[in-house]
């Protein structure tokens, strides 16, 4: 499967940089309000549509950056979200270079199966929960903000094609 | 974000990533195993530096979430607090009810049957009650259901340990009344309006000549044999047109509304046939009542005949004097022509019969309807 060619040049980069900063911000600013149990994870959807777009050793290095954020706003499990985000940037970005070809279905199920594997992450080494909490919270709160993550994925890929493709 | 670099690594990246994936996984675990208060330091340090505006976005998000919240909590508070209100006036509306049930039952004594209300039993029962007393509870048919606010309605159907009775709104339902003060008596029946009106009543067959005003009591009047007098019917509204010139029909407000209707009281026959005078108006017998309604027809035709009487003074009066004037004209004349009658002829003679005529009472002269035997001619032989 031919590997679409990205654009070359400071605009791309821009774009990704800007699309990057905007789910950042959501993430800290939109997820708040929300509040609830399965919630949507902007920062791994910006961590992921960002690290399709480098080599895997800078999206290690992205989601080095991101888990930091997030573990020092959460410091009673710090390293696990840094953790989380290193490992599944660096899959996204080898996985995604490997087989995927640029299709919102398969982002989807792609940012789905992301999410999954960072709350597993996070979940396991942090050691918040435990027993029955921690089977619920994998069977059952884990999917749910996993689905909702890959829809507003999904979604924000149909809006904001330009920030967001990998192509663009 | 130069896709195209990693052209060179196949297949899984090259030694550059794999290290760089070496470092951040050793760096991430360093942060996971460090003690606490390093962690602590280094969270907080970043917290102060690179990451203090998120913080302050998530801050003032966090902010917003938490009034909306409160806003949220607010609403459910006031929410509950008038749900609450509600319950509580409704037990303080029942207790009301109670209070005056238990007045309305001091007074009478004796002679009743407290019914609480079944709950209905299909669509179409709209002006029906069910009761949970029965025969065996002393209740009888077309025995009057009254509250401490006035006449329910009247029990149609009874079995042995319930009853059925017809609201005032049933369109079979009449009643006797009159106003406190005695001067109308009329018909009270169901107002079969639409919409709001379909629960008011109407009292029909006023006499025209005695109007009431808007707020005037109407109480059963105690003729015939179902609803003893006194017992309130309703208010007056105002009057309404209807095409019976003859007489005056009047909208009444009832006395007992049906959102109100809650435990009622059955007045047994012999309760009844005591009279509730001052249980709930004080008002004469119902002796008095057809007395009074008697009086009320003699004077009206006594007020008749004195009208009657005053008008055709003034029209003798006034062809008296128009008389007077021909005849002193005529004599006038006559003295030109000489003497041949006499001038006040006419007044001795027609005027003082007519006034003896007028001051005799007028009788009827409509001979009496012959007495028929067998079938009326309506009904086929």
């Amino acid at each position: 499967m031919a590997i679409p060619q990205p654009q070359s040049g400071a605009a791309s980069v821009a774009r990704a940089w800007l699309g990057f900063a905007l789910l950042l911000a959501a993430h800290f600013a939109v997820r708040p309000l929300l509040s609830t149990r399965a919630n949507v994870d902007f920062l791994l959807i910006a961590v992921l549509f960002s690290a399709v777009r480098v080599r895997p050793g800078v999206g290690a290095l992205i989601g080095l950056v991101s888990g930091l954020a997030v573990d020092a706003l959460a410091p009673s499990a710090f390293g696990s979200a840094t953790l989380a985000f290193v490992l599944v940037a660096f899959a996204a970005s080898w996985v995604k270079a490997v087989f995927f070809a640029d299709h919102v279905a398969l982002t989807g199920l792609f940012v789905f199966l992301g999410k999954l594997v960072f709350d597993a992450i996070c979940v396991s080494v942090g050691g918040g929960a435990r027993g029955m909490g921690l089977v619920v919270q994998l069977l059952l709160w884990t999917p749910l903000s996993a689905a909702i993550t890959a829809l507003v994925a999904i979604l924000l890929l149909t809006i904001f094609r330009p920030l967001f493709r990998p192509g663009s | 974000m130069a896709r195209g670099a990693r052209s060179g690594s196949a297949y899984g990246g090259g030694r550059l990533d794999a290290m760089m994936l070496l470092a951040c996984v050793a760096l991430a675990i360093i942060g996971l195993i460090m003690p606490a208060r390093y962690r602590e330091a280094a969270a907080s340090a970043l917290r102060a530096s690179v990451l203090a505006p998120l913080v302050q976005l998530e801050s003032q998000s966090s902010g917003v979430h938490a009034a909306i919240t409160s806003r949220r909590d607010v609403l459910t508070a006031r929410a509950r607090a008038a749900t609450d209100s509600l319950s509580i006036r409704a037990i303080v509306d029942e207790n009301t009810t109670l209070r005056r049930m238990m007045g309305l039952s001091a007074r009478l004594q004796d002679g009743f049957v407290v019914a609480e209300l079944l709950p209905r039993r299909g669509v179409d029962d709209d002006f029906t009650l069910s009761l949970n007393v029965g025969s065996t509870a002393g209740v009888e048919r077309f025995a009057p259901v009254v509250t401490a606010d006035g006449i329910v309605g009247m029990i149609e159907r009874v079995d042995k340990n319930t009853s059925f009775a017809i609201t005032w709104a049933d369109p079979s339902f009449r009643v006797s009344a009159m106003s406190v003060d005695e001067v109308a008596f009329g018909i009270v029946q169901p107002h079969l309006g639409t919409g709001v009106e379909r629960l008011m009543l109407e009292l029909r067959g006023v006499p025209f000549r005695a109007k009431l005003d808007s707020g005037a009591l109407i109480v059963s009047s105690g003729l015939g044999a179902t609803f003893p007098r006194g017992i309130p019917v309703g208010t007056v509204v105002g009057e309404i047109s209807t095409p019976e010139k003859w007489a005056r029909t009047y909208l009444l407000m009832p006395a007992v509304l049906p959102a109100s209707i809650g435990p009622v009281i059955v007045l047994r026959a012999e309760r009844g046939a005591r009279g509730v005078n001052q249980i709930w108006t004080n008002v004469a017998s119902a002796d008095s009542a057809a007395r009074a309604i008697a009086a009320a027809g003699d004077s009206a035709a006594r007020k008749t005949a004195l009208d009657e009487l005053a008008a055709r003074r003034a029209a003798l009066d006034s062809a008296l004097i128009d008389s007077l004037a021909r005849d002193t004209s005529a004599a006038a004349a006559a003295a030109r022509r000489g003497p041949m009658t006499r001038i006040d002829s006419l007044r001795a003679d027609s005027i003082r019969r007519a006034r003896a005529d007028t001051m005799r009472p007028r009788v009827p002269t409509v001979p009496p309807p012959a007495v028929r035997s067998g079938p009326p001619p309506t009904e086929p032989r």
